[in-house]
């Protein structure tokens, strides 16, 4: 709206640019200010400590720490906090001099002015622990009273947000800042989730429950289990599984066959509320058989486990292999004059390194491995006779030679060899 | 039009046949196949009487993917590679209560078999004279590596006199394969030039192949049993 009356002057174009830089610039140092005056320069947050009763005992979710960035209060926490108080301390550092500060807060839906540094108490609206003190030191503590802060019954299902403010001003009152802690008060707990089925297994069981209540994105749920009916103050004597983000679960631990368990489960919010109990169901895991139990008891004999490594190391014969390089000794190396010598060479050397590796089952299982390759082309050869063998082996190197000589013409080759 | 001479008009057809064969192909070297197809191991045959295939996953078959890739050795009449390829093979079904009967429990087995292959393929008239059709057959060794799962998705384990036994493994053996390739080119020879030109891939096809595979440790009594004979079907890429 600045912006139409510039056309009407009657400035060159040169005066004209000027102008508009001068509303930009101006533009951009209100901006500035504005951002100055809404936040507190070298502002961070300290700590919230328990005073008196509460020493000790506030939960990790209030943000305690000083590098906290997120605060919260539940169900829980509020019952906890009943009647009690906490110091919050804060940081300005480094100083500005010349300023006066205040601390007050508000309970969610509520605020506090933060036009300088006497905000009006108004209660059940905002509380002003501390006004128009001289900021002396880099570190402010107020106290805050619980009560207050939360601002309604732990039971009353309200969701909101409490706020924690500090206001500086300096002495000539000219210039005001402000900084806000918020501090979400969730005291609504999400609805119960229904449990559909529980399904039975082999020392394990699988729940499977309905939840169109809830929000599904930040919603966990706890399946609880037990051996006899249980209710809501039984909670902390039973088994439980936590943080599932789906809505079915298997238990696959700490389950007996033959057992009758109870199910429930409770949905989570993010602040850790927790809903009534589901409907209870009840649930009797029994042994069934896989298609691995039914092999064996149906007389498979695989030995399972990578048997040529395994069998090496535990010193058993591999029965087959074995019986195939000793077909292969008898049927074909012992058929000729070079196949004898082979033999015999083996026979006085290889028993040495046989020797040195018996009792080493690294070293065995190793060499079972190598010798895998040798009992393939021995079935091969068996099979097919040395003959085909031979052929085959020709034909490989004929298709070697031509590979190579058919890489060694090609453009390309020729070229990264140059 | 009319200034081109009589000659040169005649000679066109010869010209489009050398220039066109002169572009159409570089150099063919691999060919890669993607299979998919079923596989029923022979468990039960193996055993004396017991089903426990049957039993826990039915008439089912497994779902069989395959790859194959192969280097070309020789183009002269037919081509021949070698190759090698895997796979991966599941089924599941549910395990039996002490009646027999299913219960809830998912159970499974896999299977990753590895090939080394020697393969010929009787592409010589589809090189030479555009025929679509190659027949093909492999032979070669196959390592299959195995587990089975429990209801807990776990690998399966069991006891027998004390000795534990656990659902898992490698089988050794063979296979032979025979197949046939329909090759894709023939309906758009110049998008096969252009896949040519782009991608390297010389030809495509679909095909069928029949594989019998005696995947029981050379025939070892005391191994699980995983030969099939099994049908895949697939397309391939020759570049």
């Amino acid at each position: 709206m600045t912006v139409n009356p510039v056309p009407q002057l009657s400035i060159g174009p040169r005066a004209k640019a000027l102008a508009l830089s001068c509303l930009a610039l101006g533009v951009i140092a209100f901006g500035a200010s504005g951002t100055a005056r809404a936040n507190i320069d070298n502002f961070s947050f300290g700590s919230i400590e328990g005073v008196g009763t509460l020493k000790g005992k506030l939960s990790t979710r209030l943000g305690t720490a000083s590098n906290s960035t997120e605060h919260r209060i539940n169900i829980d926490d509020c019952e906890l906090y009943a009647g009690g108080e906490i110091e919050v301390s804060v940081k300005i550092d480094p100083r500005p001099t010349g300023y006066q500060y205040a601390a007050a807060y508000a309970p969610p839906g509520k605020t506090c002015p933060v036009t300088d540094a006497n905000p009006k108490a108004t209660d059940g609206e905002c509380y002003v622990p501390l006004s128009q003190r001289e900021l002396t030191g880099t570190t402010i503590k107020f106290t805050v009273k619980l009560d207050q802060l939360i601002g309604n019954a732990c039971d009353s299902n309200v969701e909101g947000s409490a706020k924690l403010y500090i206001i500086i001003q300096n002495t000539s009152l000219s210039r005001v800042q402000s900084q806000q802690i918020s501090i979400d008060v969730d005291l609504r707990a999400p609805a119960a989730p229904v449990l559909d089925e529980v399904v039975p297994g082999d020392a394990r069981f699988t729940a499977k429950w309905s939840d169109d209540e809830n929000d599904s994105t930040t919603t966990e749920y706890v399946v609880y289990y037990g051996d006899a009916p249980f209710g809501e103050d039984d909670l902390e004597d039973i088994d439980s599984k936590s943080g599932i983000t789906t809505t079915s679960y298997a238990v696959e631990s700490g389950l007996s066959n033959d057992a009758t368990y109870y199910v429930s489960v409770a949905a989570r919010d993010e602040s850790d509320n927790e809903s009534a109990l589901s409907n209870q169901l009840e649930v009797a895991p029994a042994e069934t058989t896989d298609f691995w139990e039914a092999y064996v008891a149906g007389g498979g004999k695989d030995p399972g486990g990578f048997c040529f490594i395994a069998t090496a190391a535990y010193g058993t014969p591999m029965e087959v292999e074995l019986g195939t390089l000793r077909a292969f000794r008898d049927q074909v190396l012992m058929q000729s004059d070079a196949g004898r010598w082979m033999v015999s060479e083996y026979y006085e050397k290889g028993r040495f390194l046989a020797a040195y590796i018996a009792d080493k089952p690294v070293l065995r299982a190793l060499v079972r491995v190598m010798l895998v390759p040798l009992v393939w082309l021995a079935q091969v050869v068996l099979v097919a006779g040395p003959l085909a063998t031979f052929g085959l082996g020709l034909l490989a190197l004929y298709a070697y030679r031509r590979l190579r000589r058919r890489a060694l013409s090609h453009p390309m080759l020729v070229q990264e060899l140059r | 039009m009319a200034r081109i001479p009589k000659a040169l008009i005649a000679l066109a057809p010869a010209l489009v046949l050398v220039t066109g064969s002169a572009r159409a192909e570089s150099p063919r070297t691999m060919m890669l196949e993607l299979h998919g197809g079923s596989y029923s191991p022979a468990v039960d045959a193996a055993l004396d009487g017991a089903t426990p295939w049957k039993d826990t996953f039915g008439a089912k078959s497994m779902t069989m993917l395959r790859m194959h890739l192969d280097y070309e050795l020789w183009q002269e009449v037919g081509t021949l590679a070698i190759g090698a390829g895997f796979g991966y093979g599941w089924i599941d079904g549910k395990a039996r209560d002490s009646a027999g009967e299913a219960t809830s429990d998912s159970v499974g087995f896999n299977i990753l078999p590895l090939q080394l292959s020697l393969v010929y393929r009787f592409d010589w008239a589809a090189q030479k004279y555009s025929v679509p059709l190659v027949p093909y057959a492999k032979v070669g060794l196959t390592g299959a590596f195995w587990w089975a799962t429990d209801g807990k998705d776990s690998i399966s384990n069991t006891q027998v006199s004390g000795d534990a036994r656990e659902g898992r493994g490698l089988t050794l053996g063979w296979h032979v394969a025979g197949g046939l390739m329909f090759l894709l080119d023939i309906f758009s020879s110049s998008m096969a030039a252009g896949f040519d030109n782009e991608s390297g891939v010389n030809n495509s096809y679909i095909f069928a192949e029949f594989q019998h595979s005696q995947v029981d440790d050379f025939g070892s009594s005391k191994s699980l049993d995983l030969s099939d004979n099994a049908l895949s079907f697939g397309l391939a890429f020759e570049f």
